[in-house]
């Protein structure tokens, strides 16, 4: 349709999309204009229009309105969501705090989580997106202030904080109940309504953006650690735990009984002192008499230092405050029996006084002799009591460890399910580290059971890094690396400096400096270097020499960084030096000219460059040296004279500084989003490896010139192709920043150092291992012979092939066999079984050897006409069903010598072909679904035949599979949902959701952990059987047609069809007893 | 009304003129046809060719989404009660693409073991109308092509009732009044043109806008299920429209 593309804004709006559809009217003036009032006297649309708000950030599906608050990391802002429309709070993270892609999907990943809390008291999280690289995330706008605004206002009613800490336990153990913690809680995230109905904010969120806030790795980082829990604040690394989340209710709860939040210092030390070490207490004893004991006891138990003292659960707190409430006696400290009488009575107030009126009446009127015997009865009437109310609390602690076990249970199952999808977008991200480290969390702890299925093993096969070699030096950062110019040895600086020989990875040699900043060799003389310390000093190493390793020159300046003249002639040594801050001083580079290494300790001749800053590095042929500054300031120097020969254009903050082996390039790294190339000649600079998902700290040019290796806070290697500036290879494998990357000198190895204090050693010649190639054909889960070693490919042309697993080597075939069925046994051998069609059209089902389809012999099918639908064996090869169609099932005992048919009739209305036929695995039970029937069929075939009907599915049921133990029958529908039934009683017992469309494939691990489906909306999906839960997600190019896992764990095989062409792909998984004995060496390490 | 085994039932709303139009019926069902993919053409062309397909691909992918849509009956396995006709056909039209890019055949199951492949339908299935699996930048260009449908239907309407009456001279002086823009110009001027008193004028505005009132909520009472759902239709196809003020233009708008 024509589009009017000319025509000019709207002054009203802006919008240009006045097009001849709407005669060339401004659409969102016409909508606008059915707002104008109504009356007859128009003079009013005359008037100016009341102003439309304006969307301060143009947001998906949003107006924002305006800013709310602002923080150091993230800003909030009122907006209106248009559909469903309502104002909402929309909060979005600051650019800095952003800058990490981590950062970004642990943001996202713990939006999605939250997502999922619909609480009355939890905060409700409505939507998520990300503007320009920023996550935001939108909730619904609380009005009411926040809890620390109503600490003074609450003081003194205990009722009302009671209830709310009760309110707020609930919805806290409601988010446990589903793996997730809040980790920072205090009064400022407990959020109120216009109602005054409280809400519990920002679950994980906050503690995350403070947690990346300045890549510290201490509590101080979070800011007042007021409510936070000792343990947690004693070491960042603990990332918090149901009894932490307990400890921040109590001190909630602690400060609105006292006012004053449990502990107080003065500065951030002090406090963390208290928090660690002292018992909290009520202080002012007077105040403290007027809180009620209960609470103060609840809120005490709340605050142990050792979390096994606490509550086990939110929940047990939400008793306690409820049992409180209630006027009940508290379980957090036994109670006396006088006590308890009184508060019984407080309940029963009328019966109690009868009663005290009648003890009164006795006691006054017994006889002394009378009063021993009373006075002993009553102690043991007491003491009596004494026990029964010991024996109570024994039963009541007993429950409540079985319910704190049961709920501890639930939540790792769910913890499982929802941190394998974290892995998985960790590995998205090549965040190696991260996914080791959440998959470690779930190796199981002595005792306990485990829950890891198929994708864990498979994620864990992913996660180890893909270099050939690593080497460690008890994991200090890497400092400093290099090659030796002839290449024999490679040396780093971790805690001391090693020298590895290169063609055996040996170690060599171990400098015994601490803190070293930087090494170079000495040209043409092997091992011998010069190296920088943090001591200020400059060293010689000599690994010949009597006295290998000495100070050659003391103080030279601040962490020294020292670079040689490549070349022949007199040695120059240059020496930059670290910027001081406190100072304000820049770094500074002094050249030494000599003409030994040993003269350095005597004199030579010494030269400050001026303003030069302390980054060095020296161009092959000798005749440059290149300086860097903090203040991004690049200049090119005349060793030998000291004169300044040009300035090259700007960076920032120069951290590296190379040349190209031509010397006509040289490479800067400023901490920036990428690295920069300046050219030597015209000083041209542009950027390159802008790719990263982090800042590039260092990068260096290959031998050859022709690539460059960048490394970056991402945790990544890349290579970028010097001509056209694209990435051509990733390697993963480093778990924090790479800060060093250094060439072999025949351009077959990269060399990578990083923050995790491993040096990791690449293959650029081969790059990584190739894909494995798809092998064509289809195949199904009934295609694998029970052992796993072996399985059948039937090709498109309807020949059969038999294939050796896990190396998909062919064994046999292809053959023209006939309609694969599956594997069964038959006179005690494993065998291979086929439908054939005869010549007098009868059927017959063949078997083959499970070794090389050798033909075994054939059963005739007395009285099947063809077709036969969804044939299926049962697992002893002793029964045969198929569908007959008209909602018939026949049924063979093929053990019987007749081969008896039995006739197996559903009362399905219109003749109805069968979908899906599945034996149970004990072969007494047959599964079956149909055309024009959402129910599943369950027959019970051992006896005289019956079936239950299962009732539930919206479409037609496809695929029917039990579980190894016979026990859970999974279905799924064409529709896009899969069930899960109880066989022993026909109850639906769970659905898997969240398939887009029709399951077109379905299988469950032979560990009974995982269910595998794949669906016409592009995607595999695996599923956590005990919690019903996704835990991994892959998205295919085309649909993927039937998948299988093969028997023994190690495999996940879905067939595709590209270009019609039926492929079969798969997924490896190491085994558990490789995942369990530590990573496997790696295949081509020297 | 049939009754399918996901319990679908059809509310008279386009859906009726779904209902109706068909390949083969008579001429009222080929009229319905027609009509019906008349008015969506616009929408869904322009959104096939956001996707990267050249004018002429666009135009034959348009042709046959219509086509298939209607002959495979796929707008049968909506649920009407669950979604807007809006978002439903941009499901269908989503799933279609997919489709056409997996070699049309992708649902049908063949060779191995089973047989099934009842999956033939090219629609999206029960509860799929409210999610079409596509970007919601993409679905938000797909709306503001709809809601620019529905402005010129209810124009359109508007323009042939005043036609009808012999009236196109006043229905063009005054179409300028029925939006907000300040760039209309003042009533005397067009009274005086018009030969009207100014009051009089006043009172034609207001039964024009009125007209225009009543033309879009019908239009938009169409597409939705309840009429509770007309206001918020027609606030979202505000907010969609005016979302794309300069500056946040996709780069190949044009």
């Amino acid at each position: 349709m024509p589009r009017e593309n000319s025509f000019p804004a709207c002054t009203q709006c802006g919008c240009t999309v006045s097009t001849a559809e709407t005669e060339f009217l401004c659409p969102v003036c016409l909508f606008d204009g059915l707002d104008l009032p109504e009356e007859s006297d128009a003079a009013a649309a005359l008037t100016p229009t009341p102003e439309r708000p304006r969307s301060l950030l143009p947001i998906q599906g949003h107006t924002v309105v305006a800013e709310l608050a602002r923080g150091g990391m993230g800003v909030v802002y009122r907006a209106r969501q248009w559909e469903p429309e309502r104002e909402v709070a929309l909060k979005m993270l600051l650019p800095f705090s952003a800058a990490s892609a981590d950062m970004r999907a642990r943001f996202q990943r713990e939006a999605q989580a939250l997502s999922a809390l619909e609480h009355p008291a939890i905060l409700p999280i409505y939507g998520m997106g990300e503007h320009d690289g920023l996550p935001w995330f939108t909730m619904k706008l609380a009005t009411g202030g926040n809890l620390a605004e109503r600490v003074s206002a609450l003081r003194g009613r205990w009722r009302e904080i009671a209830a709310l800490v009760g309110t707020l336990a609930d919805a806290v153990q409601f988010a446990h109940d589903r793996g997730v913690l809040h980790r920072d809680l205090k009064p400022g995230n407990i959020l109120f309504d216009e109602a005054g109905q409280p809400y519990v904010a920002d679950f994980g969120l906050a503690k995350l953006i403070h947690e990346d806030a300045a890549h510290t790795q201490t509590a101080l980082a979070l800011g007042t650690p007021t409510y936070l829990a000792p343990e947690v604040a004693a070491s960042s690394a603990h990332r918090g735990t149901v009894a932490s989340d307990v400890y921040s209710l109590g001190a909630v709860l602690f400060e609105l009984l006292a006012g004053h939040p449990p502990f107080q210092a003065d500065g951030l030390p002090a406090l963390l002192a208290r928090i660690v070490s002292e018992e909290a207490r009520f202080p002012d004893a007077v105040a403290a008499a007027a809180i009620p004991r209960d609470l103060r006891v609840i809120a005490l138990r709340c605050l142990a230092k050792n979390p096994a003292h606490r509550y086990a659960s939110a929940r047990e707190l939400a008793e306690e405050l409820r049992r409180y409430l209630g006027g009940e006696p508290i379980l957090a400290r036994p109670v006396g029996a006088g006590e308890r009488l009184w508060r019984w009575s407080r309940r029963q107030p009328a019966l109690a006084t009868a009663l005290a009126a009648c003890v009164v009446i006795a006691i006054a009127g017994a006889a002394g002799v009378w009063r021993q015997l009373r006075q002993t009865e009553a102690a043991r009437a007491v003491a009596v009591q004494k026990t029964e109310a010991e024996q109570a609390q024994r039963v009541r602690a007993e429950t409540a460890q079985r319910q704190a076990e049961q709920s501890e249970r639930v939540m790792r199952q769910n913890l499982y399910a929802a941190d394998m999808l974290a892995v998985q977008r960790a590995l998205a991200e090549h965040d190696l580290g991260t996914a080791r480290l959440l998959l470690e969390t779930h190796r199981p702890p002595a005792g306990q059971p485990d829950l890891r299925g198929f994708e864990w093993r498979y994620f864990w096969g992913r996660a180890q890094p893909g270099n050939f070699l690593t080497l460690a030096h008890e994991g200090h950062e890497v400092s400093a690396l290099a090659f030796s110019p002839d290449g024999a040895s490679l040396a780093y600086a971790s805690r001391q400096v090693m020298v590895h020989d290169t063609a055996t990875f040996q170690l060599q040699a171990r400098i015994p400096m601490p803190s070293t900043q930087s090494f170079a060799f000495v040209p043409g003389m092997k091992h011998v270097m010069f190296l920088g310390n943090r001591e200020h000093d400059v060293h010689i190493w000599a690994a010949n020499a009597p006295n290998p390793f000495q100070i050659v020159r003391p103080r030279v300046g601040r962490w020294p960084n020292v670079a040689i003249r490549p070349a022949v002639g007199p040695l120059v040594l240059a020496v930059g030096t670290h910027p001081n801050f406190t100072t304000n001083t820049e770094g500074r580079t002094v050249i030494f000219t000599i003409n030994h290494p040993r003269e350095l300790t005597t004199g030579g001749r010494r030269q400050v460059l001026p303003d030069a800053g302390g980054v060095v590095a020296f161009s092959p042929d000798g005749r440059l040296l290149a300086t860097g500054s903090w203040q991004g300031k690049i200049t090119l120097w005349e060793p030998l004279t000291g004169a300044a020969v040009k300035t090259l254009g700007n960076a920032r903050r120069v951290i590296s500084l190379r040349f190209s082996p031509d010397g006509r390039t040289l490479v800067a790294c400023s901490h920036d989003d990428s690295a920069w190339l300046f050219d030597v000649e015209s000083g041209t600079q542009r950027p390159v490896a802008r790719a990263h998902a982090g800042r590039v700290v260092d990068a260096e040019i290959s031998p050859d010139g022709r690539t460059l290796a960048t490394g970056a806070t991402d945790q990544t290697v890349r290579l970028w192709d010097m001509a056209t500036g694209r990435e051509t290879a990733r390697f993963a494998g480093h778990s924090y920043t790479v800060s060093r990357v250094a060439w072999s000198p025949d351009g077959n190895v990269l060399a990578s150092g990083g923050q995790d204090g491993t040096v990791r050693l690449w293959r650029v010649d081969g790059t990584a291992a190739a894909e494995e190639e798809p092998i064509p054909g289809h195949s199904s889960r009934r295609m694998f012979a029970p052992d796993g070693r072996r399985w059948v490919v039937s090709h498109p042309d309807g020949k059969t092939a038999l294939h050796g697993y896990p190396n998909l080597e062919r064994i046999a075939g292809p053959n023209e066999l006939g309609r694969p069925v599956g594997f069964g046994r038959r006179e005690g051998e494993s065998a291979f079984f086929t439908l054939r069609t005869k010549r007098d059209n009868d059927s017959e089902l063949a078997r083959w050897a499970s070794t090389d389809l050798r033909a075994l012999g054939a059963t005739p099918l007395a009285g099947a006409e063809m077709p036969l639908l969804s044939p299926v064996l049962s697992a002893d090869g002793g029964r045969f069903a198929a569908g007959l169609g008209r909602g018939e099932i026949g049924l063979w005992d093929l053990s019987s010598p007749q081969h008896a048919l039995q006739r197996l009739q559903l009362p399905v209305p219109q003749a109805s072909t069968t979908l899906a036929l599945e034996f149970s695995p004990d072969g007494r039970r047959l599964a079956a679904s149909f055309m024009d029937s959402t129910s599943v069929y369950l027959w019970e075939i051992a006896g005289t035949p019956g079936y239950r009907e299962l009732t539930g599915h919206k479409g037609f049921v496809t695929h029917l599979l039990f579980t190894a133990d016979g026990q859970t029958l999974a279905s799924a529908d064409g529709d896009k949902v899969i069930k899960l039934w109880s066989v022993a009683d026909g109850k639906e017992t769970g659905s898997l959701l969240g398939h887009r469309l029709g399951v077109l494939g379905l299988d469950i691990s032979s560990d009974g952990r995982t269910v595998a489906s794949v669906s016409g909306d592009q995607t595999l999906r695996l599923w956590n059987l005990a919690t019903r839960r996704e835990v991994a997600r892959f998205e295919l190019p085309v649909p993927a047609h039937t998948v299988a896992f093969a028997p023994d764990g190690t495999g996940l095989l879905y067939e595709r069809r590209d270009s019609d062409s039926p492929r079969i792909l798969i997924h490896r998984a190491p085994g558990l007893r490789a995942t369990d004995t530590g990573p496997s060496p790696s295949p081509g390490a020297p | 009304m049939e009754k399918y085994p996901w319990g679908v039932q059809f509310p008279t709303t386009r859906w009726d003129e779904l209902a109706m139009a068909s390949l083969h019926g008579d001429a009222e069902s080929r009229r319905a046809l027609d009509e019906f993919c008349r008015r969506y053409w616009g929408p869904v062309n322009k959104f096939i060719r956001r996707q990267g397909h050249s004018e002429t691909e666009a135009a034959d992918l348009t042709q046959e989404f219509f086509l298939n849509f209607l002959e495979a009956r796929s707008w049968r396995r909506a649920d009407p009660q669950q979604g807007k006709f809006r978002t439903f056909l941009l499901g269908a039209l989503v799933h279609r693409l997919a489709k056409a890019r997996a070699h049309r055949d992708r649902l049908k199951r063949g060779g191995g073991t089973e047989i099934v492949g009842f999956e033939e339908s090219a629609g999206p299935r029960d509860g799929e109308a409210g999610m079409p699996t596509v970007a919601p930048a993409e679905a938000e260009h797909f709306d503001r092509e709809w809601a620019l449908e529905i402005l010129g239907s209810a124009l359109t309407e508007v323009r042939a009732d005043y036609a009808a009456r012999d009236k196109l001279r006043l229905y063009e002086a005054l179409k300028c009044y029925l939006g907000t823009q300040p760039t209309a110009p003042a009533y005397e001027s067009v009274a005086a043109e018009l030969g009207l008193a100014l009051a009089a004028l006043k009172t034609e505005v207001f039964r024009m806008r009125q007209a225009f009132r009543t033309a879009l909520h019908r239009e938009i009472g169409r597409t939705v299920n309840d009429p509770r759902q007309v206001q918020d239709e027609l606030r979202y196809l505000r907010n969609v429209m005016a979302s794309q003020l300069p500056g946040m233009r996709g780069s190949d708008e044009t």
